[in-house]
């Protein structure tokens, strides 16, 4: 029984390893959502721990708050045309939800019983990290910011839910001219 | 048992750190994008979906290939003197044209014309002139064009190009009648296979990188191995986690704090 429990504990770090890697090694193409998705599908059937906070806020200013950063830096920055148009906002959507399931659902529960500061921060790090191969290191502190954002959101909230619709704002915002 | 004054306190220190977490995205950002980081707003799972078109196709595209589209538009000036709209972008999103940055409405409509129309004609660069030593072509080449209704080509001001390209370029180059010349600062957005420079004039346009042989991104193949494994150990994992917890019962929620070690209440 007591290596049965031992090999339990080893459950979550693998997915979570495996999840990780498999997403940093993804390569641009469009077989690359399928991985993403594959990935989400991990993170989303997974079991952790819930967890909940005290006071916790209404989803819906969660969703807003989140979402507000992500508003302001589309109204500021300059547009630039998307390859892929729809097809491209599509995939930002599915992929968003994907990643929020693994980072903010499984890496976050795996980790907050050891405190949300950590969760948030360690998600937040391993999201922007995988993400470096695909886009380079020029992205990684906006990345990270990013994570911190959704981590925020999903440690507030309580569920990943709310990070997943920022996430998905965010994406689709940076194909759309708002100016 | 929480207070309500005690519910109250959380919820306030909750959204100073969402707050705080706003703030600290904003800072990046402005610092990201006025430091060059960044060359515009950035996609979080920027995976291009759609494959370059080329007007002369790699071999290993010759299947598949698309051919990308000419396009044409008028754009009017508004009565401060700007373009409406301020850039042309082809139908298939590979080039554009900026003309909002650095404007001077004088310069482009030194006549007093009311609009002007643009022309994006895709060309293979290879029949605009020999590639520069030590670049490969990293896309196809961009004739853009602008002229009045009068018929006189717009000459005069300063456009940002911006060009899609296939694999990794580094520059954009023009071509000045004889040969491809860099433009300056160049500036990619490497989650979308983009690339922009200003240009002082208007011409043809063609993104370059480093290197004789473009290299293909990695190809399916090579991560298939790669992601069999990944996938099997994911599996595992779950299928670990997943009789572990059932063994252990349901989860338990546990209450924690930022950066506070949570007491744990597994029973």
């Amino acid at each position: 029984v007591r290596r049965i429990d031992r090999l339990g504990s080893w459950g979550v770090p693998l997915a979570v390893a495996s999840g990780v890697l498999a997403l940093a090694y993804r390569v641009p193409s469009p077989e690359a959502v399928f991985v993403t998705a594959g990935v989400g599908a991990v993170g989303g059937i997974t079991p952790v721990a819930s967890t909940h906070s005290e006071g916790r806020l209404a989803w819906l200013w969660v969703v807003l708050l989140g979402a507000l950063p992500f508003a302001a830096f589309a109204a500021w920055s300059r547009p630039l045309p998307a390859r892929g148009g729809l097809a491209v906002a599509v995939t930002g959507i599915v992929a968003a939800i994907a990643e929020e399931l693994f980072f903010r659902r499984l890496v976050y529960g795996w980790l907050a019983t050891r405190g949300a500061g950590l969760a948030v921060g360690v998600s937040a790090l391993l999201f922007a990290l995988v993400h470096v191969p695909v886009y380079g290191w020029s992205v990684l502190p906006i990345d990270v910011a990013a994570g911190l954002v959704f981590g925020w959101q999903r440690w507030a909230s309580g569920t990943w839910t709310a990070p997943a619709v920022a996430h998905a704002l965010a994406n689709v915002l940076a194909l759309v001219s708002l100016r | 048992m929480t207070t309500p004054t005690a519910r109250h306190r959380g919820r306030w220190r909750l959204a100073a750190w969402g707050l705080a977490a706003v703030a600290v995205y904003l800072a990046i950002a402005v610092v990201s994008v006025t430091s060059g980081l960044l060359a515009g707003r950035p996609l979080y799972d920027g995976i291009p979906l759609v494959p370059y078109r080329w007007v002369n196709p790699p071999e290993n595209r010759i299947k598949d290939n698309q051919k990308p589209e000419s396009h044409e538009v008028t754009l009017k000036f508004t009565p401060s003197g700007q373009p409406d709209p301020g850039s042309a972008t082809s139908a298939d999103a590979q080039v554009a044209i900026i003309f909002s940055r650095h404007l001077d409405a004088s310069e482009y409509r030194p006549d007093g014309d009311n609009s002007f129309r643009v022309k994006i004609t895709p060309l293979d660069p290879a029949k605009v002139g020999p590639r520069p030593q030590g670049r490969f072509f990293d896309g196809n080449a961009y004739q853009i064009e602008a002229f009045y209704p009068s018929g006189a080509p717009v000459t005069t001001g300063t456009f940002d190009i911006v060009v899609s390209y296939a694999v990794h370029a580094t520059d954009i180059r023009r071509w000045n009648g004889s040969e491809w010349t860099p433009l300056e600062a160049p500036s990619a957005q490497r989650e979308q296979y983009q690339i922009y420079s200003p240009s002082p004039a208007l011409g043809i346009f063609v993104p370059t990188g480093d290197g004789d042989v473009p290299t293909e991104p990695a190809k399916a193949s090579r991560a298939d191995l790669v992601f069999i494994v990944l996938g099997l150990g994911a599996t595992i994992g779950v299928a670990i986690a997943i009789v572990s917890g059932r063994r252990k019962g349901p989860p338990v929620p546990v209450g924690q704090a930022p950066g506070a070690k949570a007491k744990p209440t597994r029973k």
